[in-house]
């Protein structure tokens, strides 16, 4: 038998979790991977055979065969992972009524002028979407409060469904809710528009970190979400929860708004380590301590699943796709090379173009480099060669750190967090925030997946739905 | 301040340099040589450190001895890639 290049990690339970190029993985407990390492299988006649399929090994008749299947398999995850498939956002003012303490973009004060989407652009906005990428579109309305700027969400919605057909995209307004209105409601009803917004857990917790002059934004986002779910249905509201320190000490908290506002999906992040988004120290936490957060809120969940309360955490659930379904490639950041301009084309409110929210993001803190692709009017994806040099340099096969990673993989790039953390685009993975994260979250997820059945089978309901 | 001295016998540089690259969260380091050691100083020891330190030591001995064994798999494999990707592309 002659082994095949892999890479391995432990987990906590005592398994070794192991890894090729073709994403293909297995666990084996530690007396079978001291024998796989000391002649190239184990005495388990059965593992033997599914370490072979799975290209950890090969008889020696059939190695030439094998190697081929390695190679084609990781040829066309890279071509895969290489392909043009944007979500579009589109930006119409970066005015917000919130002053929360991590805003990742930075924002405009709710009156300051300047700060808004020409009219004019947006036709020339949807028919460059057009011709970038064939349907189905996502457009993702972006921020800022894009709800300042109705009208100009509405102008995009009857340029796209008269430019890209109706049935041909959707619409996903990002927003907290805050400005939510009848009238939006009524608009929305029979239009292909999804709302995603920002919950931070209950009421003291939401309000102290989204901050309205009136301070009631938990109540107002409570009042939409509940109009939401009775006139559109539970499938037009997503939520995102950034954690804060405030959090880090109460992940029951998030549960608890969610059920509360009767949302049984939610997406969990970190907060952001970009630009504007944690400057403040209080703000400031490890990802050892946010894993430990984490685990907690990942007990609770599971356990409210037990008891037949059928929540679910996103982030889990994109983490385990990666490893568990072949060709799952949707989720930007976990992509390599990196989703950067492959997975989004951001429309600003100053018309410039950026290949993702982050470039945007890196424009406003380092404003003496060009991060963007032109304007709407002179778009060129090749001629700041910035992006070539990014995505060329966000290949984590090869990167140091990642190329002896058994989550390498599953895992992505991020050259926009390293170049606003450390200043050049492949980052020292052992002080990347993005490597402690994406890390951690694939070896925690794994090892509750392979060491605790029960917990196993919700996370396969997450995965398969 | 404290100085590990291994074995240039027991560990080679690809061993010691992967080993460091993860060690930077726990203590600064600094690596020099003597003709039959690797010398490392390590600005903070601390116990979390020295158990890192010998839980990679022993982890990166056993990829160096994966890569060994799959070196000429590894770089077919890496050579089959590009020529398929090349063949697709201009397909």
């Amino acid at each position: 038998m002659r082994m095949l290049p892999f890479n391995f990690d432990r987990l906590d339970s005592g398994s070794i979790f192991l890894s090729n190029v073709a994403g293909f993985h297995s666990c084996l407990d530690q007396s079978e991977f001291d024998e796989f390492i000391e002649s190239s299988a184990t005495s388990n006649r059965t593992l033997n055979d599914l370490l072979q399929s799975k290209l950890f090994v090969s008889d020696n008749d059939n190695l030439d065969a094998t190697q081929a299947a390695l190679s084609s398999a990781l040829a066309k995850k890279l071509l895969g992972e290489l392909e043009f498939r944007p979500i579009f956002m589109i930006v119409p003012t970066l005015r917000c009524d919130h002053a929360c303490n991590y805003c990742q973009v930075s924002r405009a004060n709710a009156k300051a002028s300047g700060y808004d989407l020409d009219p004019n652009a947006i036709s020339i906005i949807v028919s460059t979407i057009k011709r970038l990428s064939p349907p189905p579109y996502k457009i993702e309305i972006q921020g800022g409060e894009p709800l300042l700027r109705m009208d100009l969400i509405k102008a995009i919605y009857d340029q796209a469904e008269s430019q890209l057909q109706p049935g041909n995209f959707e619409l996903v307004i990002t927003t907290s809710l805050s400005l939510m209105d009848e009238s939006i409601l009524s608009w929305a009803r029979n239009r292909a528009v999804y709302f995603s917004t920002s919950l931070d857990g209950q009421q003291e917790v939401h309000n102290a970190n989204r901050i309205l002059p009136s301070q009631d934004s938990y109540e107002r986002l409570k009042h939409s979400v509940k109009r939401i779910l009775e006139e559109l249905g539970a499938n037009r509201i997503a939520t995102v929860t950034t954690v804060t320190r405030s959090l880090l000490e109460a992940p029951e908290s998030i549960i608890e708004a969610h059920l509360e506002l009767g949302i049984n999906e939610m997406f969990v992040r970190p907060i952001s380590p970009y630009g504007f988004a944690n400057t403040k120290p209080s703000t400031e936490y490890s990802i050892a301590e946010y894993m430990t957060f984490y685990e907690k809120l990942f007990n609770t969940i599971i356990k409210h699943n037990q008891e037949g309360i059928p929540l679910v955490e996103s982030s889990a659930a994109i983490h385990l796709k990666r490893v568990l379904i072949p060709g799952y490639s949707q989720y930007a950041d976990l992509k390599s090379p990196s989703g950067l301009l492959l997975n989004c084309v951001l429309f600003n409110y100053d018309s410039k173009v950026y290949g993702s929210d982050e470039t945007r993001m890196l424009q406003r803190v380092i404003g003496d480099i060009d991060f963007s692709c032109g304007e709407v009017n002179s778009l060129s994806l090749v001629k700041n060669d910035l992006y070539q040099k990014l995505i060329s340099s966000s290949f984590n096969l090869v990167h140091p750190g990642c190329e002896t990673c058994a989550y390498q993989p599953y895992c992505g790039s991020d050259p926009c967090q390293h170049i606003s953390l450390m200043g050049e685009p492949v980052g020292d993975k052992s002080l990347s925030v993005f490597c402690h994260y994406h890390k951690n979250m694939f070896r925690f997820l794994l090892d509750r997946y392979y060491s605790h059945p029960p917990t196993r089978n919700i996370l396969k309901d997450w995965c398969h739905g | 301040m404290e100085i590990r001295e291994l074995q240039k016998s027991d560990y080679t540089e690809w061993v010691i340099r992967n080993t460091l690259y993860w060690l930077t969260p726990y203590s600064r380091w600094q690596l020099s040589d003597s003709s039959t050691h690797w010398i490392i100083q390590f600005e903070s020891p601390s116990n979390d450190l020295f158990y890192e330190l010998d839980k990679l030591l022993n982890d990166y001995t056993l990829r160096e001895n994966v890569m060994e064994k799959t070196s000429t798999i590894r770089e077919a494999i890496t050579l089959n890639v590009l020529k398929s990707i090349q063949q697709r592309l201009e397909a």
